[in-house]
């Protein structure tokens, strides 16, 4: 699948580079010649045993998801197969995945945390009001632009479980870090398993670390089953505690102690940002919801217009969970008695204006997002009176728009009774970035704070600027920005380290594998460990990838054979024997040597040693263990190159 | 002893990946072997063909001169694992082919065991069946640590998901078991298209039922499976002491 480079898949989307793969495709990045525009192609991996169902299902995912539009969702714009080939087109997003985000600056301030997560809450909550579940949400499949919009992809992407035997050794699957545990337990997956995932997601944006993480994906699986995390504010002590509890609320282990929706969530998320200070979840109230979800707006409001429902509602859910029996009715009486509260306060003015005795009842007209002259219009035409029209700054609604209205939208209310007031928007507030390319990190946040603007930092290396100095940002200095921007600010890691690409040790000679490192400006550490089927000396693993590439000055740890003489039987006997190579291939081609033992204690005849080498290896010992009398063979690609007798004794 | 065996693609499955081996005529060594292949495109397949092939020959290889016989599977299922990785190394595109394995070496009143993966041995004595190896599988563990109900675990959708193969790492160690035999013992080596789809119960009634003929028993097995679904490749070998 890698010779694709240049393909033309539906006569239309010319593969330019592959950006991306995972387990179960490949990503490239593709000209849209119809468009002549950038997309990304997906192109799924297909096998043997991939039924025409699996490819089916995939087909109708992929469909489904395409019916998704919104800003922070990547778009789908095309789903298709070539032969063999089955692939998705999508759009294409400019930037980085939120992991790499996360890994550049460490960990992001507490209101980039906050602005990125309300910005997949909302992707979240368009998708599941579709009934879409994502089912993978992880920082991986988070795209952020420098502007800090962020695009949740991968939606509904074929997740189907196959019958086949697969594994989980090495890493097959990486999402586990990001499982609810009802995943993990393979139970029923809901809207509230992305939520958990988007509470993973937090946690790794503002520790810069996972709350659960272990040796094997087991271990990770079963620790989000059973284990509790820290609170991520134990780590980060400078967060709101609000944000603290929103990211624990929605980490709890039952699917209903968490937010119930994504709305729900982003409702808190908003809070935070807007008022950091206030608690939003309290303990008690993480406790009331598990029986009383909306308590509190929902529930009024649904007082206000239809009265019996909400008893009738709670009723039933204490019929099916009757341990629960005490907390719900204690929970009931407490919410009874926040609405008797909120009747009390509320009493006196609005409601008594909203519930007055003589004049006609209208329903309130919905007027947020319209311009204040169309809502006086509209106001006007049912005779209902403005009491107030306020000016405030919004960054959702433009100019002259209605941004907040009370009483809300159906809510009855008498004509010609002055109780409407209106929030109308200004317009964002703006902000002049100012100009901080040259200071040190610190003076540009200190700069940046005092104009409130919201920033997270990114390394980047530079050749002109110094270590620890700011090299730009986005948006650059004297731009305007609306205040809620979030500035990026790029410091200097110095110059550009050199990237060095690592090659494949294992089988190679800890001698060739030294050579190299010294070469390249790697850092070479050694561990021994002993393994009989495979030659002295040899590399066994390596703790970089070959092909990886790496900085200058990387440290590279190879395990390399080396055989502990008490590993063999007590009465063997060990002889070294030495092997010129230097002249047994042509140039620098290549060449096999293998060796072989008969006798020498061994029945039969014995390989005991095969390696490619080159004639530049020169010099090779070899040690042989046995008893005895042992004829030892040399091959060369396969020829007999020589043979000698030994006596090990 | 006397034993049969059976193997078949499913009722779902276009190719049969699992890979079997009893003795034949002139075998010294009372060798048997299962494998089910993973990775797509028909490496599975080729993955249990040449780990069952590389332990038949390791074993023939070593048998005679190897001493203490309780060592000879584990170390055939090794060298098996080394020629997968230097297979694939070589040949990337077969990169994460793998198999799991359960083998049994019989060794007068012994049966010795190396596995790893989800096939399992079972031992029937005295009309009692009971499962000699633990499945290295997620599902597995969770159960053990006492995550998941038994419920859970035998409707969990990644109850396919296993934590060891032959073939995939490099410091692969296989399981180990051993059981001292009596006379009338049987003894089920299987892959999980059969336990997937019957239970212990069901496999042990059809078991008894065909006592009488070893290799109608086995066939009866892959025949019960198939007829609940075959969802997955059926492999069964029965060995009566």
């Amino acid at each position: 699948m890698d010779n694709m480079i240049g393909k033309v898949l539906g006569n239309r989307y010319e593969l330019v580079e592959k950006i991306g793969g995972g387990g179960m495709a490949v990503v490239y990045k593709a000209k849209c010649r119809l468009l002549n525009r950038f997309v990304a192609v997906k192109i799924l991996r297909t096998d043997s045993d991939m039924t025409e169902d699996f490819i089916k299902r995939f087909k109708v995912e992929a469909q489904a998801a395409g019916s998704l539009s919104h800003p922070n969702i990547v778009s789908i714009y095309d789903v298709g197969n070539e032969g063999e080939i089955n692939y998705i087109v999508m759009e294409y997003v400019e930037g980085y995945t939120l992991k790499e985000v996360i890994a550049q600056s460490g960990k992001l301030t507490w209101k980039a945390t906050v602005k990125i997560a309300s910005q997949i809450c909302a992707g979240l909550e368009h998708a599941h009001k579709n009934h879409i579940i994502h089912r993978d949400i992880k920082s991986q499949n988070i795209l952020v632009n420098e502007e800090l919009v962020a695009k949740v992809t991968d939606f509904g992407i074929a997740r189907a479980s196959s019958n086949s035997t697969i594994t989980m050794a090495g890493n097959t699957i990486g999402s586990v870090h990001y499982f609810s545990p009802e995943q993990a337990k393979g139970q029923h997956t809901d809207e509230k398993s992305d939520i958990y995932s988007l509470g993973i997601v937090m946690y790794e944006m503002i520790t810069g670390r996972l709350p659960f993480d272990a040796d094997t994906p087991v271990s990770v699986a079963l620790k989000q089953i059973q284990e509790l995390p820290i609170p991520p504010i134990q780590l980060e002590h400078d967060m709101p505690i609000a944000l603290n509890d929103i990211i624990m609320k929605a980490l709890q282990k039952e699917p209903r102690l968490r937010y119930q929706s994504a709305t729900e969530m982003l409702k808190d998320l908003q809070s935070v940002l807007a008022n950091p200070e206030k608690t939003i979840v309290t303990e008690k109230n993480i406790g009331a919801t598990t029986v009383m979800p909306s308590v509190t707006e929902n529930m009024i409001n649904e007082r206000v217009t239809k009265p019996a429902v909400v008893e009738d509602r709670d009723m039933g859910r204490k019929k099916k969970s009757s341990a629960k029996n005490a907390t719900s009715v204690f929970a009931f009486l407490i919410a009874l008695v926040i609405v008797a509260i909120v009747f009390f306060f509320i009493g006196k003015g609005v409601w008594n204006a909203i519930i007055g005795e003589e004049k006609p009842e209208v329903p309130m007209p919905t007027l947020v997002g319209k311009t204040i002259q169309e809502a006086r219009a509209i106001l006007e035409d049912k005779n209902i009176e403005i009491k107030s029209v306020i000016e405030q700054t919004n960054d959702d609604y433009p100019k002259g728009v209605v941004a907040v209205q009370n009483p809300k939208p159906n809510i009855h209310v008498k004509e010609g009774v002055s109780i409407v007031e209106l929030i109308v928007s200004t317009g964002k507030a703006e902000i002049t970035v100012p100009n901080v390319v040259n200071y040190t990190l610190e003076a540009a946040k200190a700069a940046l704070d005092k104009e409130e603007l919201q920033y997270i930092v990114t390394e980047e290396a530079s050749d002109e600027v110094p270590v620890g100095y700011v090299v730009r940002t986005s948006p650059e200095g004297e731009r305007t920005v609306s205040a809620s921007s979030i500035i990026s600010i790029f410091v200097s890691s110095g110059p550009a380290t050199k990237k060095v690409t690592i090659p494949n040790f294992v089988g190679e000679t800890l001698d060739k594998a030294k050579t190299w490192t010294e070469a390249n400006g790697i850092k070479l550490t050694t561990k021994f460990t002993s393994n009989t089927s495979k030659a002295e000396n040899v590399v066994l693993q390596q703790s970089i990838a070959p092909e990886s590439s790496v900085d200058e000055g990387t440290e590279l740890t190879l395990t390399v054979n080396r055989k502990q003489n008490n590993t063999q039987n007590n009465n063997q006997k060990k002889q070294t024997i030495y092997l010129n190579l230097s002249n047994k291939g042509v140039g620098d081609a290549e060449f096999l040597v293998e060796v072989t033992m008969s006798g020498g204690g061994v029945v039969g005849k014995k390989t005991i040693y095969s390696e490619r080498h080159t004639n530049s290896d020169g010099e090779i010992s070899l040690d042989i263990f046995g008893l005895g009398e042992a004829m030892i063979e040399v091959y060369i690609d396969g020829r007999l190159d020589s043979s000698q007798a030994i006596l090990l004794k | 002893m006397i034993f049969g065996a059976c193997s078949h693609v499913g009722k779902v499955r276009k190719e049969n990946e699992d890979s079997f081996y009893i003795p034949s005529e002139g075998d010294t060594a009372k060798l048997f072997l299962i494998a089910d292949g993973i990775g797509g495109q028909n490496h599975g397949k080729l993955a249990s063909m040449m780990v069952v092939d590389s332990i038949v020959k390791f074993v023939v290889r070593n048998y005679s001169a190897w001493e203490k016989k309780e060592t000879l599977l584990n170390e055939a299922a090794l060298s098996a694992n080394d020629s997968i990785r230097r297979f694939s190394k070589e040949s990337p595109e077969f990169n994460g082919m793998g198999t799991t394995l359960v083998s049994m070496l019989m060794d007068g009143q012994e049966a010795y065991i190396s596995y790893a993966g989800d096939s399992r041995c079972y031992m029937i004595r005295n009309n009692i069946i009971s499962q000699l190896t633990i499945d290295n599988s997620y599902v597995q563990y969770l159960l053990q640590k006492g995550a998941i109900t038994i419920e859970e675990a035998q409707n969990h959708p990644q109850r396919h998901l296993i934590t060891k193969a032959v073939g995939l790492e490099e410091n692969f160690l296989p399981e180990y078991e051993k059981v001292s035999l009596l006379p009338g013992d049987i003894l089920l080596l299987c892959t999980d298209g059969l336990t997937a789809m019957l239970s212990d119960e069901e496999i042990i009634h059809i078991i008894l039922k065909k006592k009488r003929n070893i290799q109608g028993a086995a066939e009866e097995l892959v025949k019960a499976a198939n007829a609940k679904g075959g969802i997955d490749n059926i492999t069964a070998i029965l060995v009566e002491v």
